[in-house]
This record gives C-alpha cells, structure tokens and sequence, in this order.
C-alpha cells in the first residue's frame, strides 16, 4: 500500500475553517455595531402588554343604553383607601381587581392608580397594588368621566361618601370631574 | 535577446476572483442583515411611539360625553358650554402630565340647532384635529 504525499487536503481543510470564521466574524460585527439584538421581541412583548390592558379597561368600560359603564361604577364607589404593600386592593374596589385578574393572563401583574385634575394639579391614588412594576413594564389608561351626583346627567351612578375625588364645580358646569385610570403591566 | 515566457498557471488568478467574489457576498449579505434588523427595529419603535392610544381615548370620551349632554333634554346650553369647558380644562391638565395638549372648542353649526366640537392634540410631534357634530 502506497500513501501520497500531499498536504493539499490539509489546506482545504484550513482554508474552509478559515472562511467560515470569516463569515461568522462579519456576521457578528455587523449585528453587535446595530446595537440591537433582535428588537422585535422586546417590542412584540410591549405591544402584547399594552394590548392586554387596553382591552381590559375597554372591556369594564362598555355601556349600553340600559346600563351604565362597570369602570364607572368602581371609580364612583371608591371609598378613598388607598392601596400599597400593607392593604394591596382598596376594599371597595376588590370586584374591579377580581374582574382584572380574570381578564389578565397568569404571568402579568398589574397596579392600578387613579388620577385626576383639581386645582391644575394632577393627584394620584394608588387603588390596587401587586408589587413595584419592573423597568419594562407598561402604562395604559381609560378616562372616566363623572357628572355630580345629583345633577340631571349623574344617571344612576353613586359616588361613595369617602371617595377622595374631588367636584371641581364652576359656574353651571354640570361635571364632577374627569378620571383616568391608570393600569401599569408587567410579566412576573 | 531575451525571450520571457509566461506561465499558463492561471490557479492564482482563480483564487484572487473566488476571494472576491466571497468577499462581495459577505458584505451584501451582511448589508441586508443590517438594513433588515435596523428597518424592523425602527417601524416597531415608531409604532409604539405614536400616541394613538391616547388621541383616540381623548376623542371618543369627548364626543361620547359631549353627545350625551347635547341629548340630555334637562341640559340647557349654558350648562352644556360650562361642563364643556370644565371638561376641557381637567382634560388638558391629565394630558399635559404627558407633555400633550389638548384643545376642544364649541363651534355652533349654521342652523343653530346641533353644535359641533373641534378636538385638537398636539403632543410637539404629532398634531390631530377633528370637528364632529354632537
């Protein structure tokens, strides 16, 4: 048995390994000077967050002409206690937190804080809380407007006797005041 | 005299061709990556930049209340006008806390029957206006 002496196949051996590293190098500089890894999916995760609360607040917010809006109803019976580590849900709104959770998928949580003009200042109620929401969490929100209680416009919604909200009443102005519901979203 | 022969070895002039035909294909290649992650990535973030969710929540609660007000037969205009007004001025004040402004003016319609509302939202990128009957 003969073996031939040539190291030909040990070079192209060499030089295949040597444009593959090439290839992977390029690849891998032209991707890390984009600064970005696969952004898509970081913003495919908001939209899908933003998505969820969205049709949550919308959903509680639907009204027909023989009922008024759920959400209404919830931020009218607010009794004025605020949420935070010691008491997580306002007790008058424990309904409003059940309803979210069954809406909301397991691995998202959830606050929910009221907000509203008086004074030109904006004052903020935290009313549900479930933790501190992460740096990628998300922000949505529904605006609730409530007429004062015993004007002609008030329909059969009740605001509680402790609801901190304020009338910002002026001259014949028939409403009681504007509220946004605020829902901030993350993934556990 | 002197004669030069040139050799008929033509491997190296292969070689240079095929390196630079490599070469150009792993930029184009690397070229198309680039535009294609930096093109999603930009469409997304406008996406998400565009404060869609907010102009339309301005817009259908104004109109839906403002329209329940306008078929509210206890309402006078007075009434209408001042709430309108308050409305806007609390608006304004949750909106500004997101760097937007919003503006919404009572315009009377020529048969002086049905009123009309201007809304506006500007946000320093993104301007909105609509007039819709109430």
């Amino acid at each position: 048995m003969k073996l031939i002496h040539s190291t030909d196949a040990q070079m192209n051996t060499l030089e295949g390994l040597a444009a593959a590293l090439l290839m992977i190098f390029a690849i891998l500089f032209v991707s890390k000077s984009a600064a970005i890894t696969m952004p898509q999916s970081g913003q495919f995760i908001n939209s899908q967050l933003q998505l969820y609360g969205h049709d949550a607040l919308i959903m509680l917010d639907q009204e027909d002409s023989n009922s008024s809006s759920q959400l209404k109803k919830y931020i009218a019976g607010w009794d004025g206690i605020e949420a935070g580590a010691q008491i997580p849900v306002s007790p008058s709104l424990e309904e409003l937190d059940n309803n979210l959770s069954k809406i909301m998928p397991d691995n998202v949580l959830y606050n929910v804080d009221l907000l509203y003009a008086y004074d030109g200042c904006v004052i903020e109620k935290p009313v549900i809380y479930h933790g501190i929401p992460p740096d990628n969490s998300i922000i949505v929100f529904q605006l609730v407007t409530l007429y004062d209680e015993y004007s002609n416009m008030s329909s059969d919604i009740e605001i509680h006797k402790n609801n901190t909200i304020p009338d910002t009443d002026h001259d014949e102005s028939l409403l009681y005041n504007i509220v946004q519901v605020r829902c901030t979203l993350w993934y556990t | 005299m002197v004669h030069i022969s040139l050799s008929d070895d033509k491997n190296a002039q292969w070689l240079l061709l095929s390196g630079f035909m490599v070469s150009m294909v792993v930029i184009g290649l690397a070229i198309l990556l680039n535009q294609a992650m930096i093109s999603s990535h930009q469409s997304a973030q406008a996406e998400q930049d565009f404060p869609k969710h907010d102009i339309l929540e301005m817009r259908s609660e104004t109109f839906k209340e403002a329209i329940r007000l306008n078929l509210n037969n206890n309402t006078n205009s007075t009434e209408f006008d001042d709430t309108m007004s308050q409305y806007l001025e609390n608006l304004d004040t949750l909106y500004l806390m997101h760097g937007e402004h919003v503006n919404i003016t009572v315009v009377n319609t020529t048969n002086g029957t049905a009123n009309a509302l201007l809304v506006e939202f500007i946000d320093g990128t993104t301007t909105f206006s609509e007039t819709g009957l109430v």
